[in-house]
């Protein structure tokens, strides 16, 4: 240290106080003080200080003071900006399951065009149209990981599921819609946007009351989950079934305890089912013998061929293997 | 604050140190969190990957290791759930506005408590760094460590609550 007085300002001297520097350090600390009574007496301050802290934080009790903010605010303040949609558990359930309903519909769209495409009249109409695009599935608001935990910690159990149109689906402008009943809240959101356009980091509100109560109260709005398809490209006259259960499906990628009771189940064997998957009596042996030697010939799987070989047996009079 | 020495087992080491340290990584995760019920549950956590820990790499440092994983963990904590408690603007206003009575008549359970308000007034990097070092006995280099700023910005941070404290303080003896 070059400098013979050590200002009051200086780290070093509370580092010197509380012994933290080495001795080199602790040197030149020590000569500076010698001709510098205020810093000698800052010293001390220091240390009755230190004394003070140590006794009171001591038995500082675990609970936190009610006026204490945690000392990692800052880091979820900052991490959390922008995120001020949160949406429960129940409500990202509702929007898969109403994706889930849209994407099904939109992928029986092409066999109900196939089927019609075999008529001469509709053959030009399918020739001449656009290949429909996939369903667009824009979620209005995705909440994060963190965002539901607390949903779930802290419970909505007035959120009810969203609803769907009356007229049921509707391929063309939107195929399913629950909207969000409160326009005040959209508009909050609009007022995001625009904040967050013009300001990249802290998202602030302060334009308008209403825009914030609107954002209060948006847990208590039913989600809007907006499902957007092409326009339809063959007239829509009649109601359109789609079935949820595929019948004669490919369970190429399937395990084979799913394949082996679903072909038992579709053999016939039980009666009692009304699902009968497609499949041959051949299928189910060489599932049956594969499973078996799997699971090193567990008995059940020759427990439920038994009944399938008696079944075949008496139905075509075939010899039992 | 005696820190890691040889243990017999692991479990007997695991043991100690949750006698020994239990209370003060609670009491430091309480003020990250701001929730002691979270706050022992990080140090339950803090405790489960100490016994996955070989107790000879943590000889002599056994006390940074845990506050480090501890404050890890509560560092995980608020960025996954979010949990803590909003600042309120205003609170350090009505807070520091109590009346503050003459040092000299008020007993030593009441000093404590003015000294501890004083430090909930402290920016709370600040308030970090002051509990883990006079609450916790820990080194600069050792808070460096834990809270992973430098050295110099740890002698910083103590410098500038430790002056503010002392003024603070003194004030409040007038």
């Amino acid at each position: 240290m070059k400098q013979s007085k050590l200002s009051t300002e200086d780290p070093r001297l509370t580092a010197y106080a509380l012994g933290e520097l080495d001795a080199s350090e602790a040197a030149q600390v020590e000569e500076a003080l010698r001709n510098d009574p205020s810093a000698r007496d800052a010293v001390n301050d220091i240390r009755a200080m230190a004394r003070e802290l140590e006794r009171a934080l001591e038995n500082e009790p675990i609970e936190p003071r009610v006026s204490t903010p945690a000392v990692l605010a800052d880091v979820s303040e900052s991490e959390t900006r922008g995120q001020l949609l949160r949406f429960p558990s129940v409500w990202l359930t509702t929007a898969a399951a109403a994706s889930v309903a849209a994407v099904l519909a939109f992928q029986a769209l092409p066999n109900q065009k196939f089927a019609n495409a075999s008529a001469p009249a509709d053959s030009e109409s399918f020739a001449n149209a656009k290949s429909p695009a996939p369903a667009g599935l824009e979620p209005a608001a995705v909440a994060d990981d963190a965002a539901r935990r607390r949903s779930m910690r802290d419970g909505f159990s007035d959120v009810k599921p969203a609803t769907f149109r009356e007229d049921g689906l509707k391929l063309g402008k939107s195929v399913a819609s629950a909207e969000t009943p409160d326009a005040a809240a959209a508009e909050s959101a609009d007022a995001l946007d625009r904040n967050s356009e013009t300001e990249s980091d802290v998202v602030r509100f302060d334009s308008s009351e209403k825009a914030i109560a609107a954002l209060n109260d948006v847990h208590s709005a039913v989600p809007a989950v907006t499902l957007n398809g092409d326009l339809p490209v063959l007239p829509i006259n009649r109601a359109t079934h789609v079935p949820v259960i595929q019948f004669n499906p490919d369970f190429t990628f399937a395990s084979k305890d799913f394949k082996f009771n679903n072909s038992i189940a579709g053999s016939g064997v039980l009666k009692m089912t009304p699902r009968k998957a497609g499949t041959t009596y051949e299928q189910v042996l060489t599932w049956s013998h594969d499973a078996s030697e799997n699971q090193n010939k567990v008995p059940r799987r020759d427990d439920a061929v038994d009944p399938l070989k008696k079944s075949k047996h008496s139905a075509t009079g075939a010899v039992v293997e | 604050m005696t820190r890691a020495s040889s243990y017999p087992s692991a479990e007997q080491f695991v043991q100690s140190a949750v006698t020994e340290y239990q209370l003060p990584l609670t009491r430091y995760a309480a003020r990250l969190v701001g929730d002691p019920d979270r706050a022992r549950d990080i140090v339950q956590d803090t405790f489960v990957k100490l016994l996955a820990q070989d107790p000879s790499t943590l000889e002599g440092h056994l006390a940074e290791w845990l506050f480090t994983v501890c404050r890890h963990r509560a560092l995980d904590v608020v960025r996954k759930e979010g949990r803590m408690k909003r600042f309120e603007e205003g609170q350090a206003e009505r807070v520091s506005s109590d009346e503050p009575r003459p040092i000299r008549l008020i007993e030593n359970a009441e000093i404590q408590e003015a000294v501890l308000r004083l430090i909930d007034q402290l920016p709370r990097n600040q308030q970090e760094v002051i509990r883990l070092k006079f609450q916790n006995g820990f080194s600069y280099k050792e808070i460096s460590r834990i809270t992973e700023l430098s050295v110099s910005n740890v002698g910083v941070l103590i410098h500038h609550a430790v002056a503010r404290l002392r003024s603070e303080f003194a004030a409040q003896r007038l």
